[in-house]
């Protein structure tokens, strides 16, 4: 039963083939066998999630409550429910009780979703391989001696061993894309301010976006559709209509043109990775998509001006907590917020005031003659724990850098990018390729991916640890 | 002597940091600060107000 995609899940108990309470008791059971092992929950709420199932199938006899009636789910650990203790992967939040819930979960409930609970996640959401000293490493359902991505990292695990049928999670640089890429999952970073971010914790306003980590497009699209849209709590929230995204899956994608960059992506790409990228090209050509070689303006100083947003916005969040609390940060997540505090007020607004023109250039020039870019989404097959934590300091940075090296400045530029399987590496951990497109342009992403996953079953393969 | 860059976090910030972490961070933050105003120099006019990106984003989709 939970070999099945989230729409599937959703379809089965809508027709009443399977109940939400045999789909929820299924995962708690498997969270409970796998939950440890792989470290991915940081909350496992059983008796709320039956409760909310038993109540799901009383209510299917009447009609679904929505598109998500009885589907158990489970969430990164930085979105607010009211009454809960949300700690964000940290000890300075450790006792934190919301006081609120989150935009996004209301949404989910509201579309009949059953909560199982929480997800592990980096500490404040400051790492891309999921890095957690305090409360431990998440592990790849791949193979645990590897990272599953952060800084979601227990969404990726929990969704990859099939645990649960798919997962918020956020993404200021990565965060999404990471572990989607790493766990052989579809996670979709949307345009900035497309999904509401009120009650969530924030790292980097000007970068946050709040977005899905399903097994397929067509699940991401699904819950797109659900936490999609304006939000009187969060007036930075698009008010323009959210479109009916699965509804315009339809697999054709002939006379799409791919923007395949000439420069920078592809820079520290290896050539088994190379290899997997080129067979997906491949796979799109063959069902009338046109690949075309694009121009992409300078990435380096993107990632600079993306890299002082994070730091400035994130230190001005940290700042009192570093002058009293500095011992109850790592020193990996306190040494990256630091330099924010470095940096004078001019730098700052500065990195701002560029941002409107490179995003144009960016567009213009990358997306100007083609309607998606096709880059990698980790450059680097996926690294073990100990590759990221042990050895010399050099290596572990460098590693560490490499894996933000095609996604964090997409951030600074708000664009959309989803994160595709792609395939696998000689060791039997995933590879993927990530999509971007023009603003507010989430549809079009997931009809090429959705596309793509009707030809190819990458998304369909499950760990050794499901 | 200290330079400007150091005494930021202590003098302004009220962040009390070890020399050590101060090091590091001069480290990173002076190239990048200088890349930035660089960068500001040679593009940045006095037109391009930041809330100008949310407004491109929502005529370019």
């Amino acid at each position: 039963m939970l070999g099945l995609s989230l729409t599937e899940a959703a379809d089965a108990i809508r027709r009443g083939k399977v109940s939400s309470v045999e789909l929820t008791q299924a995962a708690i059971e498997r969270a409970r066998k796998l939950g440890s092992e792989l470290n991915c929950f940081a909350l496992l709420d059983a008796d709320e999630a039956l409760s909310a199932a038993r109540k799901a199938d009383r209510s299917r006899k009447g009609k679904a409550r929505g598109p998500l009636h009885g589907v158990p789910l489970a969430h990164k650990d930085l979105f607010y429910r009211k009454g809960k203790v949300v700690a964000c992967g940290s000890r300075i939040r450790k006792d934190f009780v919301a006081g609120t819930t989150a935009t996004v979960l209301e949404r989910l409930a509201a579309a009949g979703a059953v909560n199982l609970g929480a997800l592990h996640m980096a500490e404040f959401a400051f790492s891309p391989t999921g890095y957690n000293q305090h409360y431990g490493h998440a592990k790849n359902p791949w193979n645990t001696a590897h990272v599953p991505g952060g800084s979601s990292s227990g969404s990726g695990a929990a969704v990859a061993a099939r645990i649960v049928f798919g997962s918020l999670g956020s993404d200021t640089g990565g965060s999404l894309r990471h572990p989607a890429a790493m766990c052989g999952l579809t996670g979709l970073k949307p345009t900035l301010t497309r999904v509401s971010r009120a009650g969530v914790m924030p790292l980097s306003h000007s970068l946050d976006c709040v977005g899905p980590l399903a097994r397929s497009a067509r699940d991401c699209a699904r819950l797109m559709q659900v936490i999609g849209g304006a939000d009187p709590a969060d007036p930075t929230a698009a008010i323009r209509p959210v479109p009916r995204y699965e509804a315009g899956l339809d697999g054709k994608v002939r006379g799409l043109r791919i923007g395949v960059p000439r420069s920078y992506y592809y820079d520290p790409v290896t050539p088994e990775i190379k290899q997997r990228l080129d067979e997906s090209l491949d796979a799109l050509r063959r069902l009338g998509a046109r690949v075309i070689e694009v121009d992409v303006p300078d990435m380096t100083l993107i990632n600079t001006l993306m890299h002082v947003l994070m730091t400035v916005e994130a230190a001005t969040i940290h700042r009192r907590w570093l002058q009293s609390r500095r011992q109850d940060y790592s020193d990996q997540v306190a040494s990256r917020i630091e330099p924010g505090l470095f940096y004078p007020a001019t730098r700052y607004a500065e990195a701002l005031g560029m941002r409107a023109s490179l995003a144009r250039e960016f567009v213009d020039t990358a997306l100007g003659n083609v309607d998606v870019l096709h880059l990698p989404a980790i450059p680097i097959p996926v690294p073990t724990i100990d590759d990221t934590t042990r050895g010399n300091p050099a290596d572990v940075a460098r590693i560490i850098g490499v894996i933000g090296h095609c996604t964090r400045g997409i951030n600074y530029l708000g664009l959309p990018a989803i994160s595709v399987p792609a395939g696998f590496d000689s060791k039997g951990l995933p590879v993927a390729f990530q999509l971007v497109g023009r603003p507010f342009c989430e549809a079009r992403l997931l009809h090429a991916a959705d596309a793509y996953q009707r030809v190819t079953d990458w998304h369909r393969r499950s760990p050794p640890k499901a | 002597m200290k330079t400007a860059l150091e005494l930021i976090p202590g003098e302004l910030q009220n962040v009390t940091l070890a020399d050590s972490d101060i090091a590091r961070a001069v480290a990173l933050a002076k190239p990048t600060n200088d890349k930035v105003r660089q960068a500001a120099d040679a593009r940045l006019q006095f037109e391009d107000e930041p809330a100008a990106f949310i407004g491109f984003l929502h005529a370019r989709p």
